[in-house]
C-alpha cells in the first residue's frame, strides 16, 4: 500500500439528471432540425415532407429546456441576468454564447416552422440556414462548456464538441423517426410519411453512428496517452461505476447494435427494424449524456 | 523583563499597527487578529471582550467578538435581539496563545445559542436514569440539596469533579461544609504524582520553542495540546528541533514528527532506562547535572540502571537497539533537548514508574532548568478571599478517585455527590460500572450534577442544576504551561440564557439556604464578577500594573512581556528580541525508590489478543465539543484501526464489521486496516457513540430528527449529513489501576474477529458483573 | 503513479497590476499541525454550511509500517492568477480583483454553478437555501474570498491568525519586503495541479506529492472515507440544488434508475419552493 487519503472535504456533484436530460434534449431538437431543413435549405426533395413536423418538434423540444435550465439556476428569477444585458454579460464564458444561442435558435426556428408552412422558399430557406446554424451551436456550445474546463477529464479535449453534436444528431434523427411513425397513425393517408423515407433517414443515422464510433475511438486513443487520469477515467467509463451509461447505454445499445441492424442488408430497409435502431440510438445517447455529466464530477470529487 | 504599566497601555496600539518591529519587517504587515469586521454590515467593527477558554489543559487567553446588530435576527434561545458572541480568536499579547486558537476554541460560541443546553434546574422524576425530568426552581432545588447536605456527615457529602476551571471556588464550598471527600478525575494523576514525588512540581514544562531535540513519549500533542504544538513547531522553524515521537501508533503528532517509532505499549520506561544507562556508560552523561540536580551520584545512578542495556530494552519494547542508541546520542548531542511525556504513558500501570525513568533522560543530558530543556512549572498565584474556611481535619474517605464506582457504599457512604465538568460514566475506563454505581441509590443516595449541557453521566442526576457557559461566567484563570507566568481572567461576554446561573453564584445559593451563618460568612458577595475583582486583586504586583479591570479591558492577561511578532510569532521586545524565560530554577530530584520497570498489567496480551488502545480524538476538547457541528463534522468515526498484516492474518478486510471483545463484553465497529499501528496494537478514539450531550453528538440532531432541540440552527436542521457517530469504546476497558500513581490504565486485550450474526454497528454489549469483580482481584494482589 | 509533475515548481506568483498589491499565500506544510484551526475559524467566522467549506483538510497516510508519515494539506480558493472559475462565469458574478483576490458578487450570482465545473481545485462550493444567519446569501455560489473584509482594514486573514503551527503566510507579493514574497523566494514552493493552466496563487512549501495528486486521491481513499462520502452524497441535497449526487456503490442498472428517479424527485419536489420563494 502506497498509502491512503484519509480525511478530506467533499464535494457536490453541481450538475445532475436535469442537466444531462437538457443536453439530450438540445440535441435532439438540433438534430431532428437539421433534417427539417435537408428538404428546404439544401434542397434534398424528398425530405421537404418532414420538415414541418420536424422543425415542429425541434421547437417542442426546446421549449423544455429554459424550464429545466431556470428551474436548475439557484437564483431561477435571475435567469435575466443572462439576457444580454450589456453590464451583466460576459462574453468569455461559453454559458453566455449558449444564452443567446438558446434565445435566438427557437425564434429562427418559429419563423422558419411559419414559412415552411406557407411554403414561401426563398425565407424558409434564409431562415432554414440561420436556425440550422443556430441549432448547431446551440448544441456545440454545451460541449464547449466542458471542453473549457481543464480538470473534466476527459472531455477537456477538442473533440468534445463535435462528439456531441455528432450524438445530437444521430438522436435527433432517432427520435424523429419514432415520433413520425406515431404521427403515422394518426393523420391522414396522404400526410403519412413513408417507410422507406423513415429507412431512409436511417441510414443518415447509419452514417451519424459511424462518424461517433470513429470520434469515440479517437477519444478513445486520447485517454490510453495521458497523465494517468485518463487512464482512470477509461476504467471507470468502460468497467467501472460508469460501465452502464458508457459502455453499455452508449456504446453497446445505442452505437453498436444499431450499426449492426442498419448494415445488414436484409433488415436496414424493414421497418420494424429500423425503427428498433432509431429508439436504441435516441436512448444511448442519453446514457452518453449521463456519464458526460456526471462522470466529470464524480471523478474530480474526490480530490 | 516584564513591562511597565505605560507601556502595558501602549501595547496594544502598537500591535495593532505592527509597523518595524525589530527593522526586519520594514513593510506594513497585516496585525494579527486585534479586530474583527461584521461583513454583513460592511466591515463595521466589532465589540471585544478578552476573556478565557478552559478547554484545554492549559487554558487558553482569548478575544470574544460581539455584534451588537439590531437588525440581526434574535437569539434562536432566549428570543432576544441584541449582543451575540460571533468569534473568537486568540489574544495577540499573551505568551500562551500567540493569538491562535483551537478548532474548538474557535466554535465554542456556537455552544452559547445551542438548542440542547440546560436552561432550567431539573428535577429526576421516575427511576434513575429512566430520563424523565421535571423543571423547578432554584429555590426548590436549593432547598433539596441543603437538606441533604445537612442530614448527612460533613465527610459524607462528595464532590466528583474533573479539571478544575473554578479558581478554587469548589474548594471553598467543600472547606465550608468541612468535607475534603474529593473525587478527582484527571486522568493525568499518575504522570502529576509522578512528577511531585520527583521534585515537588506536579507538571514539568519542556521549553519547545528553544529545543533542538524533542523527545516525545506517548502525547499526541499536536492534537491535544494547541501550546505545545504551536511552541514545538516554533521550535521546529527558528532551531530546526528534531521532533522524535514514541507511540503504538503513529498518531498525528508521530506521522508529522520527525521520526516515528512504535513502541510496544507499557514500556516505553524500560527504553528510557536503557537510554540513560547507555549514556552513562558511554561517558556521554552530564555527571556534574546528575550531581547538581538529583540524590544520586553518576555511578550510583549506572548501578542502579546495570540490568538495562539497549538489547534487553530492544527485546521488551519491540524498537531496535541501534535506534534506541542512534537517539540516545542525539539527545543527548543535540546540546539542547527536552522530554514530552502524555497520556500514553499515564494511562497503564505503570505510569508512575515509568515518568520518573522517562525523567531520567533529560536529568543524565543535564537538560533540567535550561534553555530548551525541561523546566518546572512558573505560576503566579492567586490570592484568596478573607475569611478563608480552614481545611477539614479529617483524612478524605476517598483513597483513590479511580476506584470510586468500587468503594461507594462500599467502602465510604455517600450521601450527597456533586458532580461537575467530567463524565466519567462516558469517558472512565469500565464506565459502565460508573452507570451502575451512580445509578445506584444505596450507593450514592443523592446526585446533582451541574453543567452546560447533559451527558451520560448527568442523565443518572436526581437534580441537574444549569450553568453559564464558560462565555457567560466570570472567574479568574490562574495560567500555566508556559514559562513566562501569567494570569488571565473569564468575564462574561454575554448573559446566560434561561436560568442558567454562574457557579460561584449556584454555590453561594446552597450555602445560604442551609442557613448556617457561620458557613454563610464565607460566601458574602453580590455577584460573581466582584469575586473576581476581589480574588484577582489580591494578585501582587496587578494592582501597580492598572488592576484587574484594566487588564479586563486591555488584554485579558498579565504580565505583558511584549508583542507579538507579526512574522516569528513570538513574543517580542521593541527591539524586535524575542523575550526569554528565566532559567535555572533550584531542581533537586529524588530517585528514590528507584522507578525500575516493571511489566504494566493492562497491556499483557497472550496468543492471539491485541491490546486495544483508547485516545483522545483529534479536534475535539474532550467532550466539551463532541456537540459541536463543525468540530463534529471534521471528525472522523472512531473505527478500530488495526494493522494491514494484522488484519490479513485475522481474515479481516478494510471496512469489515468486526467484534472486538474483552473479558468484560464486546463492541461491533468496522475495521481501519492502516500502516500506521503496532501489529500488536488496535485503537479507537474516544468520542464515539455518544447517547446523551445533545443532538449533534448523539446524532439524533438534522434533517432526520425533526424536532431536536439542536435544529433551532437552520444549518443544523437541514444541512447536517453525517450519520456514523461511532462506537463507545470504554464499556469493555477492565479496569486496572496504576497502585502508585493512583490512576486508571486504559489499554486492554482484546480479540479481534468478523462480527457474528446479529451483530450490527455500534452494538455494544458488557457484563458489569466481570467489571466490578475485577476490583477484587487486582485488591487481594495489592494485599499480598 | 503518484510521482508525475509536482516535483517542480511550475509556477511563478504573479505581478498583477503595476501599483497595486497582489495578494497571496504560501503554506509552509512543514509548520502545519494538521489542527484544523484554519477549518474551523473560517468556518464560523462565516457561516459556512455543513456539507461545504471554504479551506479544509486533506491527510494522508503514507509509507509501510513502521515507516509511515502523514501528510497534511490545507485547501482552499487558489486564487487564480488564471482562473477558469471566472472565465465560465456568465455573469460577471465572480472576477479578479486587481488585488489579486478572487471574489464572489451574490447580487448577480443566478445559481448555475458554471464556476464550480469550473474550478480545478473543488475550491468552490454552493450555499444552500438554509444559513445559520438567515441574512446572508443563499443558493449562489461562494468561496474563499482571503478575507477581503478583514485584509483591506489591516488585518490578516482569520485562517492565518488562529493557525496553531503558524504555516500560514499571507501578504502583498509585489512587495519585495513583505514576508511572503520573501518567503517565497527563499524556499522551493510548489502550487497543486500547476498543468491546468490557472497559475494558482497559494504556495506551498514541502507539498508532497501523493496528497497532491488527484489520481491518487481518488484511487487510495480509504474505506471509511468513501463510505463517508456516499453517505454524504445520500444526505446531502442543498435543496435539489446538488441533483448529480450519485453513489458509486449503487451504479447497477437498477441502481443507475433508482438514483435518476430520485435525482428527479428532488429537483421537482423543490421546484415549486424555488419559484416561490424567488418572488419575495
Ligand atoms: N483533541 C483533544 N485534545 C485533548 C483532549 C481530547 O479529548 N481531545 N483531552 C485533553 C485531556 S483531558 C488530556 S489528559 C490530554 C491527553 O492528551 P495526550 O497526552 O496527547 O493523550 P492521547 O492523545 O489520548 O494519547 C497519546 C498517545 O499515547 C499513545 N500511547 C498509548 N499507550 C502508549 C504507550 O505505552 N507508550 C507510548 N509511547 N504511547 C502510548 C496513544 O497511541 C496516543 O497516540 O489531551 C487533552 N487534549
Ligand atoms: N480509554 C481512555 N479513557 C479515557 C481517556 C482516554 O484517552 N482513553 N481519557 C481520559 C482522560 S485523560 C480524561 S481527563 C477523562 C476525560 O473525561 P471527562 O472528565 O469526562 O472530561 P470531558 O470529556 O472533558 O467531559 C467533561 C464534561 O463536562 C462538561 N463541561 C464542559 N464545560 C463545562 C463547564 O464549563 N461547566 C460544566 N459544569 N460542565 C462542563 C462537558 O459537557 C462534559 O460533559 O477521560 C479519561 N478516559
Ligand atoms: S526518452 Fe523515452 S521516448 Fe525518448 S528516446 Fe528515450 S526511450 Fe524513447
Ligand atoms: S481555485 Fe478555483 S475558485 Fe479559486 S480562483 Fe482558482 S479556479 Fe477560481
Ligand atoms: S454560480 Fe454564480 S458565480 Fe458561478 S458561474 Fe454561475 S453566476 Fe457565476
Ligand atoms: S483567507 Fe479567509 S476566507 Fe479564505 S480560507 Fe482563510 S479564513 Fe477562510
Ligand atoms: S491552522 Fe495551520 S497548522 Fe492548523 S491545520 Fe490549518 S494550516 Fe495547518
Ligand atoms: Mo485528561
Amino acid at each position: 500500500m502506497e498509502g491512503q487519503i484519509i480525511a478530506n472535504a467533499f464535494h457536490h456533484a453541481y450538475w445532475g439528471f436535469p442537466i444531462a436530460t437538457y443536453f439530450w434534449l438540445v440535441g435532439a431538437s438540433a438534430g431532428s432540425f437539421v433534417i427539417s431543413t435537408l428538404g428546404w435549405v439544401f434542397g434534398i426533395k424528398k425530405y421537404k415532407s418532414t420538415a414541418f413536423f420536424a422543425s415542429n418538434m425541434a421547437i417542442a423540444l426546446l421549449l423544455i429546456v429554459p424550464i429545466i435550465l431556470i428551474i436548475d439556476l439557484g437564483k431561477p428569477y435571475r435567469f435575466f441576468h443572462l439576457l444580454m444585458l450589456p453590464s451583466f454579460s460576459h462574453w468569455s464564458a461559453p454559458m453566455m454564447w449558449g444564452s443567446m444561442f438558446i434565445l435566438s435558435y427557437p425564434i429562427s426556428m418559429m419563423f422558419y416552422s411559419y414559412f415552411v408552412y406557407k411554403k414561401n422558399e426563398k425565407w424558409a430557406r434564409i431562415l432554414g440556414i440561420l436556425a440550422v446554424v443556430l441549432a448547431l451551436c446551440t448544441h456545440w456550445y454545451t460541449g464547449v462548456v466542458i471542453q473549457l474546463n481543464p480538470s473534466r477529464i476527459p472531455n477537456h479535449a477538442s473533440v468534445a464538441p463535435i462528439l456531441f453534436l455528432t450524438g445530437a444528431y444521430v438522436s435527433g434523427i432517432g427520435l424523429l423517426n419514432i415520433c413520425l411513425w406515431i404521427r403515422n397513425h394518426f393523420v391522414g393517408p396522404d400526410n403519412r410519411v413513408s417507410a422507406g423515407l423513415i429507412a431512409d433517414m436511417a441510414r443518415l443515422m447509419l452514417y451519424g453512428v459511424v462518424f461517433d464510433l470513429f470520434l469515440l475511438w479517437n477519444e478513445f486513443l486520447h485517454m490510453t496517452y495521458g497523465f494517468g487520469e485518463e487512464y482512470t477515467m477509461l476504467y471507470d467509463v468502460l468497467l467501472g461505476v460508469f460501465r452502464w451509461p458508457y459502455f453499455y447505454l452508449e456504446i453497446i445499445w445505442g452505437l453498436l447494435f444499431p450499426l449492426i441492424i442498419l448494415m445488414i442488408p436484409k433488415i436496414n430497409r424493414q421497418l420494424p427494424w429500423v425503427l428498433l435502431a432509431s429508439f436504441m440510438c435516441a436512448t444511448g445517447v442519453y446514457g452518453m449524456r449521463i456519464w458526460w455529466v456526471m462522470a466529470n464530477f464524480y471523478y474530480q470529487g474526490h480530490f | 523583563m516584564k513591562i511597565t504599566r505605560r507601556q502595558f497601555l501602549q501595547s496594544s496600539a502598537a500591535t495593532t499597527a505592527a509597523i518595524g518591529i525589530g527593522g526586519k519587517a520594514q513593510a506594513m504587515e497585516l496585525a494579527l487578529g486585534n479586530n474583527s469586521y461584521n461583513y454583513i454590515k460592511r466591515g463595521e467593527p466589532r465589540e471585544r471582550v478578552f476573556t478565557c477558554s478552559p478547554l484545554y489543559e492549559h487554558e487558553n487567553p482569548v478575544q470574544a467578538w460581539v455584534d451588537d446588530d439590531p437588525m440581526a435576527p434574535q437569539n434562536p434561545l432566549t428570543h432576544q435581539v441584541g449582543r451575540r458572541v460571533v468569534e473568537i480568536s486568540g489574544v495577540t499579547e499573551s505568551n500562551r496563545s500567540l493569538g491562535r486558537v483551537s478548532a474548538a476554541e474557535a466554535t465554542a460560541w456556537m455552544e452559547v445559542e445551542s438548542g440542547d443546553r440546560l436552561l432550567y434546574p431539573l428535577k429526576r422524576i421516575g427511576k434513575r436514569g429512566a430520563g424523565q425530568w421535571q423543571m423547578i426552581s432554584w429555590q426548590q432545588a436549593h432547598e433539596q440539596i441543603a437538606a441533604a447536605i445537612k442530614t448527612s456527615q460533613a465527610t459524607e457529602t462528595f464532590l466528583m469533579r474533573g479539571k478544575d476551571t473554578s479558581a478554587g471556588i469548589w474548594n471553598r464550598f467543600m472547606r465550608t461544609l468541612g468535607s475534603n471527600s474529593l473525587v478527582e478525575l484527571d486522568d493525568a494523576i499518575n504522570q502529576r504524582s509522578a512528577w511531585q514525588t520527583a521534585w515537588g512540581d506536579d507538571v514539568s514544562v519542556p521549553d519547545l520553542a528553544h529545543s533542538h531535540y524533542i523527545l516525545n513519549f506517548g502525547s499526541n500533542f499536536l492534537v491535544s495540546r494547541p501550546d505545545y504544538a504551536a511552541e514545538a513547531m516554533d521550535g521546529k522553524m527558528l532551531r530546526r528541533a528534531r521532533i522524535v515521537t514514541f507511540d503504538p501508533r503513529c498518531s498525528k503528532t508521530a506521522g508529522l514528527s520527525d521520526e516515528w517509532i512504535a513502541v510496544r505499549p507499557g514500556t516505553d520506561g524500560v527504553v528510557a532506562l536503557a537510554m540513560a544507562h547507555y549514556l552513562l556508560q558511554q561517558g556521554r552523561a552530564d555527571t556534574a547535572a546528575i550531581e547538581r540536580f538529583s540524590n544520586l551520584t553518576a555511578t550510583g545512578l549506572l548501578q542502579e540502571l546495570t540490568p538495562y542495556t539497549l538489547e534487553h530494552a530492544a527485546e521488551i519494547s519491540g524498537v531496535p537497539a541501534l535506534t534506541l542508541r542512534d537517539i540516545a546520542r542525539q539527545f543527548s548531542e543535540s546540546g539542547r533537548a527536552c522530554i514530552i511525556t502524555g497520556s500514553g504513558i499515564s494511562r497503564h500501570a505503570n505510569a508512575f514508574d515509568t515518568e520518573r525513568a522517562l525523567m531520567l533522560l533529560p536529568l543524565v543530558t543535564g537538560n533540567l532548568e535550561v534553555k530548551g530543556g525541561n523546566c518546572r512549572p512558573r505560576r503566579i498565584e492567586l490570592g484568596e478571599i478573607e475569611p478563608k474556611p480552614a481545611s477539614p481535619v479529617t483524612k478524605s474517605p476517598v483513597k483513590n478517585a479511580h476506584r470510586f464506582p468500587w468503594d461507594a457504599g462500599t467502602q465510604y457512604p455517600v450521601k450527597v455527590l456533586f458532580g461537575y465538568n467530567t463524565n466519567p460514566g462516558f469517558n472512565a475506563p469500565a464506565a459502565a460500572a460508573w452507570r451502575n454505581t451512580l445509578a445506584d441509590e444505596a450507593k450514592v443516595k443523592f446526585f446533582v450534577a451541574i453543567g452546560t449541557f447533559r451527558n451520560e453521566t448527568w442523565e443518572l442526576a436526581d437534580l441537574i442544576l444549569p450553568e453559564a457557559h464558560w462565555l457567560e461566567r466570570n472567574e479568574p484563570v490562574q495560567g500555566s504551561g508556559s514559562l513566562l507566568p501569567w494570569v488571565s481572567l473569564r468575564q462574561r461576554v454575554v448573559d446566560p440564557p434561561g436560568e442558567a446561573m454562574e457557579l460561584r453564584e449556584i454555590l453561594r445559593d446552597i450555602v445560604q439556604a442551609g442557613g448556617d451563618p457561620d458557613q454563610s460568612r464565607y460566601w458574602q458577595f453580590q455577584d460573581a464578577r466582584e469575586w473576581l475583582g476581589a480574588q484577582l486583586n489580591g494578585i501582587a504586583g496587578l494592582q501597580q500594573d492598572g488592576g484587574w479591570e484594566l487588564m479586563a479591558r486591555h488584554s485579558g492577561v498579565w504580565p505583558i512581556y511584549g508583542y507579538l511578532h507579526p512574522e516569528v510569532r513570538r513574543i517580542v521586545n521593541e527591539q524586535g528580541e524575542e523575550i526569554l524565560p528565566e532559567y535555572g530554577l533550584p531542581v533537586k530530584m529524588t530517585q528514590a525508590p528507584f522507578p525500575h520497570w516493571k511489566t504494566a498489567q493492562d497491556t499483557v496480551i497472550s496468543e492471539g489478543e491485541l491490546t486495544l488502545l483508547v485516545h483522545a480524538a483529534d479536534y475535539h476538547a474532550g467532550d466539551a465539543s463532541a456537540n459541536d457541528k463543525v468540530i463534529m463534522e471534521i471528525t472522523l468515526a472512531n473505527h478500530l484501526h488495526i494493522n494491514v498484516k494484522t488484519a490479513e492474518n485475522l481474515q479481516i478486510a478494510d471496512g469489515d464489521l468486526v467484534r472486538v471483545t474483552s473479558k468484560s463484553g464486546y463492541l461491533v465497529t468496522h475495521a481501519h486496516l492502516t500502516q500506521t499501528i503496532h501489529p500488536e496494537v488496535v485503537a479507537m478514539h474516544r468520542e464515539g457513540g455518544h447517547w446523551s450531550i445533545g443532538g449533534i453528538a448523539s446524532g439524533k440532531a438534522g434533517p432526520k430528527h425533526k424536532d431536536s432541540p439542536a435544529n433551532i440552527d437552520a444549518d443544523v436542521a437541514r444541512n447536517l449529513w453525517w450519520s456514523d457517530m461511532g462506537v463507545h469504546p470504554l464499556d469493555i476497558i477492565l479496569p486496572v489501576f496504576d497502585e502508585k500513581g493512583g490512576g486508571s490504565a486504559s489499554a486492554t486485550p482484546v480479540t479481534v474477529k468478523h462480527a457474528e450474526d446479529g451483530d450490527i454497528y455500534g452494538k455494544v454489549e458488557v457484563d458489569i458483573s466481570v467489571l466490578l469483580a475485577v476490583k477484587h482481584s487486582s485488591k487481594s494482589r495489592q494485599r499480598s | 503513479m503518484g510521482e508525475r509533475m509536482y516535483g517542480f515548481n511550475g509556477v511563478s506568483p504573479s505581478a498583477g497590476k503595476p501599483g497595486r498589491k497582489r495578494y497571496a499565500m504560501v503554506i509552509d506544510l512543514r509548520r502545519c499541525t494538521g489542527c484544523n484551526a484554519c477549518t474551523a475559524s473560517c468556518k464560523t467566522a462565516y457561516d459556512v454550511p455543513l456539507g461545504a467549506s471554504r479551506i479544509w483538510l486533506m491527510e494522508a497516510e503514507t509509507g509501510e509500517f513502521p515507516n509511515t508519515k502523514r501528510n497534511v494539506l490545507p485547501r482552499l480558493c487558489n486564487q487564480c492568477d488564471h482562473p477558469t472559475c471566472v472565465r465560465n462565469c456568465p455573469t460577471k458574478a465572480t472576477f479578479k480583483h486587481p488585488d489579486g483576490y478572487v471574489l464572489q458578487r451574490y447580487n448577480r450570482c443566478i445559481g448555475c454553478r458554471t464556476c464550480m465545473v469550473a474550478c480545478p481545485y473543488n475550491a468552490r462550493h454552493f450555499l444552500p437555501e438554509y444559513r445559520r444567519d438567515p441574512r446572508n446569501p443563499r443558493n449562489v455560489a461562494d468561496k474563499c474570498d482571503f478575507c477581503i473584509v478583514r485584509v483591506t482594514r489591516g488585518l490578516a486573514p482569520i485562517c492565518v491568525n488562529s493557525c496553531t503551527g503558524g504555516a500560514i503566510i499571507f501578504g502583498d507579493m509585489n512587495d519585495p519586503e513583505s514576508e511572503v514574497s520573501r518567503v517565497f523566494h527563499a524556499n522551493k514552493t510548489f502550487t497543486l495541479r500547476p498543468e491546468m493552466g490557472n497559475a494558482p496563487q497559494v504556495f506551498y512549501i514541502g507539498l508532497n506529492e501523493k496528497i497532491a495528486d488527484p489520481e491518487f486521491a481518488f484511487h487510495h481513499r480509504s474505506k471509511q472515507l468513501h463510505r463517508r462520502y456516499n453517505t454524504f452524497k445520500r444526505n446531502s441535497e442543498v435543496g435539489g440544488e446538488m441533483a448529480g449526487n450519485i453513489i458509486d456503490t449503487d451504479m447497477g442498472f437498477i441502481g443507475l434508475i433508482r438514483q435518476g428517479l430520485n435525482n428527479f424527485r428532488t429537483f421537482f419536489r423543490d421546484a415549486p419552493h424555488k419559484i416561490f420563494r424567488g418572488l419575495f
